[in-house]
C-alpha cells in the first residue's frame, strides 16, 4: 500500500502546475467574488447608487387653473371654494414630488438631475443614466382631482427605464414606498381622520442570539468554494487513473496479484492529503488577505481544522469512487462527464454555486446529505456557535459518507479477469 | 475533413451515453432549479410573549401574511429560538405590541429582504393607530384598503418607448444560463477529441495520410460544433415545444445558439492550446466552467454584478454574450439590430481565441 501512496504522490509532485492551479484558482474566485460582492451586501449604501433624470412636463400654474374651473363649477358656496383652493395650493403635488426626489436624504440613493426628455432618452440608452422620471403634463390636475373628487387618476408618474434591473427595483420600491406614505395620509384625511399624533415607528431591529457570531457573505464565499473546489480535487486525482489506464501501468499492476483494495488505499490517502492542503491553503490565505473570520480565536481553528480534516476525508471517499467509474468506463470523456455531473450536482445541491435557501424545503434537505453542503452547514454552525459537540453528528456523517463511497468503489472495482 | 468527421461521429454513435446525458441533465437542472424559484415561499416563524402572546401573534400573523412570498407562521417561542440557533431557520420575528425583532445571526440578502417587508408592516400600522386611535375598526380598515387600490398618487414602470416593461423572468434566464452552460461541457469533450488523437497516434498516422492539417482541424471542429448545436436545438425545442416556455423568435434563439456554440468551440481549442493531455483537459476545463456562469453572474438577477472588474472578465466568455441576447429576443422581442452586438462579440472572441488556440497546439512540441 505504501508504494502505491508513493506513487499517487510522485503523480502529483511531477505535475506540480496542475496541484499549484487547484491551489490558486479557488483563491482567486474567492477573492473576485468578494471584491464584487462585498460592496453589494455588506455596506448597502455606497453600491446603491442610481442616476435619475426628471423630466417636468406638467405646469403647476396651468393644472390649479383647471383645478379652479372644476372647483368653480361646484354648487357650493364661495367660502368653501376659497378653502378648497387654498388647500390645493398648499398640497402642491408637483412640489410635493420635487422635494421628494430632491431630498438630502435621497442623495445617498438617488442623483437627479433635470433635463429634457430627448435629452434624458439618449442618455438612457447609452447606459449614462439608469432611469428617466417623467412628472407628466396634467399630474397637478389629476391629483388634485382624485384627492378632492376621487376622479381617476389620468396622469401618473412615469419611471422610463432600458429594461428592468436591480437598481430599477430599488428605484421603483423607494418611489413607491414614499408614494405610499403620502396616499396614506390623504386616505386618512378622506376618512375624517388626521394624523394629529405622530406615530410611534417601529424600532425593529435584531436580537442577537446569545453566543452567537454572526455570518458574512464574505466567509460564505471562502466556505462555498473551498468546498466545491475540493469536490474537484477528487476528480482529478480520477483522471489520474485515465492516464494510469492509457499508459498501461493499471494493467501492470493488476499482474503484480496486488488487491484493489491497496491500489484504491494509495488514491485515498493521497487525495485526502491534497484536498486537506489544499482546503487549509485556501483558508489561511483568505484569511490572511481578506481577514474573513474577524477575532479569529485559537478555538475557531480547532473546529475548522476539524471540519476540514472530516471533508477531506469525504473527498477522498468519492475519490475512490470516481476512480472505479474511470477504471470501468472505456470512454474517459464518459468518465469525465460522469464525475464532472456529480461534483456539478452535489455543488448546486449543497449550495456552493447559489445559497440553496430560495428553493424548495425538500431540495434544501437533500443538500444537506451532500458533503459540501454537511461542511457548508457545520461551518456556519462552528462560526456562530462554536460547540464542538455539535460537529459530531454532521463529522461522523461525512465519514458515513466516506464509507459508503469507498464500498461502493470497492463493491464494482472491475474483477481481474475483465481487464 | 469529412472522414475525420464521421471517424468522431461513428464513436458517438456506437457510445452516446455522455451526450444523452448531458442533454437530459441541463433539462433536468433547468427544470429543478429553474422552475422553483418563483413559486418557492419562505417560511418564517413569529412569535410573542407575555399574557396577550397568542392575540398579539393572530394579529400581526394575518396582518403580514398579506404579502407574497413569505409565509409567516406562529410558532411556539422555545422552538423558533432554537430553530435559528441550530441553523435550520435563517430568521424568526419576535413580535410585540407595536414593534417586532429579528432573532437571526446571518446578514445574507434574503434576511434583509424580510426584514424590510415586515418594517413596512409595522410603520403603516403604526400610522394607522396613530390616526385612527381607538376607533380601528373593520370599517375603516375596508374603506382605506378601498382608498389605497386608487389612491392620488400612483406610478408607472414603462420602457424607454413608453410601454410596458415585460417582468424579467428568472425561470427563463436560468432556462437559458443551463442550456449554454451545459453545452460548454459537451464542446469541450469533443473538442478534447484532438489531445486524444494526439496521445492516441492517431494524429500522427493521419499527418502521414494525405489529409491536409487543415481538413484534420476543420473536421473535428465542424463536429465539436454540430454536436454542440444539436444538444442545444434538442434542449430548446423541447422547451418551447414539449415544457411549454415560451422562448420567443426561434430563428433568432438559434442563430445565437448557433454564433454562440462556435465562439465556445474556439474557447475550448484555446483549452486544448494551452494544455497538453486529454487528462488535463478534462481536470482543467471542468473545474474552470462551473466558475463562468458564477462570474458572468448568469445565475443571478441582471444588476446584481455592478463591478468593472467582475463585468470585464465577465465579457471575455461567450456566455453572458449568449445568455444576454436570448432574452433580450425573448422577453424584450428584440430586432436583428439589437442583438447584433452581442453576436459580433460572441463572434471576436471565437476568432481570437481560436487564433491563438490553433497556433498554440502547433508550437508545442510532441
Amino acid at each position: 500500500m505504501l508504494s502505491f501512496l508513493k506513487k499517487d504522490l510522485l503523480v502529483f509532485w511531477r505535475d506540480r502546475k496542475e496541484v499549484l492551479l487547484s491551489l490558486l484558482l479557488p483563491i482567486g474566485i474567492i477573492l473576485l467574488l468578494n471584491f464584487a460582492f462585498t460592496g453589494l451586501f455588506d455596506e448597502g449604501a455606497d453600491a446603491v447608487n442610481i442616476d435619475v433624470a426628471i423630466v417636468q412636463e406638467d405646469n403647476e400654474a396651468i393644472g390649479l387653473e383647471q383645478f379652479a374651473e372644476k372647483v368653480d363649477e361646484m354648487d357650493r358656496s364661495a367660502s368653501e371654494k376659497e378653502a378648497l383652493l387654498m388647500q390645493a395650493a398648499e398640497i402642491s403635488p408637483n412640489q410635493l414630488m420635487n422635494d421628494f426626489l430632491h431630498d438630502e436624504e435621497m442623495k445617498a440613493w438617488i442623483d437627479a438631475i433635470e433635463m429634457n426628455k430627448t435629452e434624458a432618452v439618449e442618455l438612457v440608452d447609452e447606459g449614462e443614466l439608469d432611469a428617466i422620471i417623467t412628472i407628466p403634463e396634467g399630474f397637478t390636475a389629476s391629483v388634485l382631482g382624485s384627492i378632492f373628487f376621487e376622479e381617476n387618476v389620468e396622469n401618473p408618474l412615469t419611471i422610463n427605464v432600458a429594461e428592468e434591473s436591480n437598481e430599477v427595483g430599488v428605484l421603483q420600491n423607494i418611489v413607491s414606498n414614499y408614494m405610499d406614505t403620502v396616499n396614506l395620509r390623504f386616505g386618512l384625511g378622506s376618512l375624517g381622520a388626521t394624523l394629529e399624533t405622530e406615530p410611534v415607528l417601529p424600532e425593529g431591529g435584531r436580537e442577537v442570539v446569545e453566543g452567537m457570531e454572526s455570518f458574512t457573505m464574505a466567509q460564505y464565499f471562502t466556505i462555498a468554494m473551498a468546498s466545491l473546489f475540493s469536490l474537484f480535487t477528487a476528480q482529478t486525482v480520477a483522471m489520474k487513473t485515465v492516464t494510469e489506464k492509457r499508459e498501461r501501468v493499471f494493467n501492470r499492476i493488476t499482474l503484480t496479484n496486488s488487491k484493489p483494495a491497496n491500489y484504491l488505499m494509495g488514491k485515498i490517502i493521497s487525495t485526502f492529503m491534497l484536498s486537506w492542503l489544499q482546503l487549509m491553503f485556501i483558508f489561511i490565505i483568505t484569511q490572511l488577505l481578506l481577514d474573513v473570520f474577524p477575532a479569529i480565536s485559537y478555538h475557531f481553528w480547532i473546529g475548522a481544522i476539524i471540519i476540514i480534516t472530516a471533508l477531506a476525508i469525504a473527498v477522498s471517499g468519492l475519490s475512490a469512487l470516481f476512480t472505479t467509474i474511470t477504471l470501468r468506463l472505456e470512454n474517459p470523456n464518459g468518465a469525465n462527464g460522469i464525475c464532472t455531473m456529480i461534483v456539478l450536482g452535489l455543488g448546486m445541491l449543497g449550495g456552493s454555486f447559489f445559497p440553496i435557501e430560495a428553493f424548495p424545503e425538500w431540495m434544501q434537505k437533500f443538500g444537506l446529505w451532500t458533503p459540501n453542503g454537511l461542511a457548508q452547514s457545520s461551518f456556519l454552525n462552528w462560526i456562530q456557535y462554536g460547540k464542538l459537540e455539535e460537529l459530531i453528528s454532521p463529522m461522523s456523517m461525512l465519514f458515513g459518507f466516506f464509507v459508503l463511497c469507498f464500498l461502493i468503489g470497492m463493491l464494482l472495482f472491475p474483477r481481474r479477469e475483465r481487464i | 475533413m469529412f472522414p475525420v468527421f464521421k471517424a468522431q461521429l461513428r464513436k458517438d454513435i456506437r457510445k452516446p451515453l455522455i451526450l444523452i446525458l448531458f442533454i437530459v441533465a441541463s433539462i433536468v437542472a433547468t427544470l429543478l432549479f429553474g422552475g422553483n424559484t418563483q413559486q418557492s415561499t419562505t417560511t418564517v416563524a413569529i412569535f410573542s410573549s407575555g399574557p396577550h402572546a397568542a392575540e398579539i401573534e393572530m394579529k400581526w400573523e394575518e396582518l403580514l401574511n398579506n404579502t407574497e412570498s413569505v409565509n409567516f407562521v406562529r410558532t411556539d417561542e422555545d422552538k423558533a429560538r432554537e430553530d435559528v440557533a441550530d441553523g435550520r431557520r435563517d430568521v424568526a420575528i419576535h413580535v410585540m405590541e407595536n414593534d417586532y425583532r429579528l432573532i437571526t445571526s446571518s446578514e445574507m440578502p434574503q434576511v434583509q429582504l424580510i426584514e424590510q417587508q415586515v418594517h413596512e408592516v409595522f410603520t403603516k400600522e403604526a400610522q394607522l393607530a396613530a390616526a385612527l386611535g381607538n376607533e380601528d375598526t373593520k370599517e375603516q380598515r375596508d374603506a382605506l384598503n378601498h382608498y389605497m387600490e386608487n389612491p392620488p398618487l400612483q406610478v408607472e414602470v414603462q420602457s424607454l418607448k413608453g410601454e410596458a416593461l415585460p417582468n424579467h423572468d428568472m425561470g427563463i434566464q436560468l432556462l437559458f444560463a443551463f442550456t449554454l452552460f451545459a453545452a460548454m461541457f459537451t464542446i469541450g469533450f469533443t473538442v478534447n477529441g484532438i489531445t486524444e488523437a494526439k496521445v492516441s497516434g492517431v494524429w500522427n498516422r493521419m499527418i502521414l495520410s494525405s489529409v491536409s492539417k487543415t481538413s484534420m482541424y476543420t473536421g473535428h471542429l465542424i463536429y465539436s460544433f454540430c454536436i454542440g448545436f444539436f444538444q442545444m436545438i434538442v434542449v430548446l425545442l423541447i422547451f418551447e415545444y414539449l415544457i411549454g416556455y415560451e422562448l420567443g423568435d426561434m430563428n433568432k434563439i438559434l442563430v445565437i445558439a448557433a454564433v454562440y456554440t462556435l465562439s465556445m468551440v474556439s474557447i475550448a481549442m484555446l483549452f486544448t492550446g494551452i494544455l497538453r493531455t486529454p487528462e488535463q483537459f478534462n481536470m482543467v476545463f471542468s473545474s474552470m466552467i462551473p466558475m463562468i456562469p458564477i462570474i458572468s453572474g448568469v445565475y443571478m438577477p441582471p444588476g446584481t454584478i455592478s463591478n468593472p472588474i467582475l463585468l470585464f472578465i465577465a465579457d471575455l466568455f461567450p456566455l453572458s454574450h449568449g445568455v444576454e441576447a436570448m432574452l433580450d429576443v425573448t422577453l424584450y422581442n428584440a430586432s436583428w439590430n439589437e442583438i447584433i452586438l452581442p453576436i459580433a462579440l460572441m463572434l471576436l472572441i471565437g476568432v481570437l481565441a481560436m487564433g491563438i488556440g490553433v497556433n498554440m497546439v502547433e508550437r508545442k512540441k510532441g
